[in-house]
């Protein structure tokens, strides 16, 4: 096996991606939102979660 | 007599009739009147008045009125072609709280007025506050929880809160369920909030939920974890959640826009690609300019190789 061919483990590729997502200032900054007048679409409809909610069971500390 | 005090006299008769528990009559003499307003042409009459009566029944408990007087005020601000604003937006607002969630069209209510938003505003999807009240009101009902979920997407600050608090209750909730055993299925929550903004390109809204959302996660399960900062960007590195990491470099890599970087993301985390492939395509597609392959159509395919191509 060459060693182009080890998959390096987790730690090692989010490092070095790390490293190069954050090298230069990054095109849309942290606090970037797209006003909502701007926005055509909505992107993908993500499938139903497999549990059914029960709204009527409210929490009063979320976090806790 | 001024159309004023004309107004005010209607309203005090109508006052006189919902105290009386007259409803009927109450209901009946407003809307004749409301009528006139409107062939006249005096339509900021015909609102007040319709919206002091819907305020009214609703106050009273009498929904059935209450809603009947909401949709015909969304008849007036249609014929009357009032623009999504500050002021014609907070008297939806203020009618919209005070309507029972048990009222049976509530859904009919809340499209209604989104609808009227999407016709006469700015936005393709309605307006954001009515949105953060319509999401928050659906909720407190029980079984629009989807529709609230796309409202509180589409909403404000207070709606970012909302849907945070959303995924996590509902994290709990499951988990419980189970018996409060085993590994809680953290990622199918937190993917949400983070897919969500993202396809909207909200990305401050997204850190705001990754930040939040992995704090109550961390506070309350103690996952092994390491954190990172690097140049600004933490990160919270799970052991066993793959996913969980993933979903965050996916984040950073939208806000880079690198094309590169994000095509070796999906090659390094190839399972968790395979799982959200359809909404890594439109990513790829509003982020990267990645066009997505064509959806293939056999039959169309087979018929357009017969007829050599000119399908």
């Amino acid at each position: 096996m060459s060693i182009e061919n080890i998959q390096p483990t987790e730690l090692e590729f989010v490092s070095r991606f790390l490293t190069l997502a954050t090298l230069s200032e990054p095109v849309f900054s942290k606090d970037y939102q797209k006003p909502l007048q701007e926005v055509t679409s909505l992107g993908v409809a993500l499938p139903g979660l497999r549990y059914k909610y029960e709204p009527s069971r409210v929490r009063k500390n979320a976090g806790s | 007599m001024s159309s004023n005090a004309k107004l005010t006299k209607t309203l005090q008769r109508f006052e006189t009739r919902i105290a009386a528990g007259d409803y009927y009559e109450a209901h009946q003499t407003l809307r004749t009147i409301a009528n006139r307003f409107v062939r006249a042409k005096a339509y900021g009459d015909a609102i007040d008045l319709i919206t002091e009566g819907a305020l009214s029944f609703l106050k009273v408990k009498q929904g059935g009125s209450g809603t009947d007087l909401i949709f015909y005020l969304l008849e007036v601000y249609d014929v009357a072609e009032i623009k999504a604003d500050d002021t014609s937006v907070s008297r939806l607002v203020q009618i919209l709280v005070n309507v029972d969630v048990s009222e049976p069209n509530i859904k009919d209510v809340i499209v209604g007025m989104n609808n009227w938003s999407v016709k006469f505003g700015d936005c393709k999807f309605g307006d954001p506050y009515l949105h953060s009240v319509m999401g928050k009101k659906l909720l407190e009902s029980d079984q629009y929880v989807y529709e609230a979920e796309r409202y509180l997407l589409l909403g404000t600050d207070d709606s970012l809160q909302k849907y945070i608090e959303l995924m996590w209750d509902w994290l709990l909730q499951e988990y419980e369920s189970n018996g409060s055993t085993g590994n809680p299925n953290v990622s199918a929550y937190f993917s949400r909030l983070i897919l969500n903004y993202l396809f909207i390109s909200n990305i401050s809204f997204a850190y705001e939920a990754k930040e939040k959302f992995l704090t109550f996660y961390i506070n309350k399960f103690s996952p092994k974890y390491e954190k990172v900062d690097k140049n600004g960007f933490i990160m919270y590195l799970f052991e066993d959640y793959k996913d969980l990491n993933f979903l965050q470099l996916l984040l950073l890599v939208c806000q880079t826009k690198n094309k590169e970087l994000f095509l070796s993301l999906k090659r390094f985390y190839s399972e968790e690609s395979s799982k959200y492939a359809s909404e890594l395509a439109f990513l790829g597609q509003e982020y990267f300019n990645i066009v997505a392959p064509k959806q293939s159509n056999f039959l169309q395919d087979m018929m357009s190789g017969f007829l050599g191509g000119s399908l």
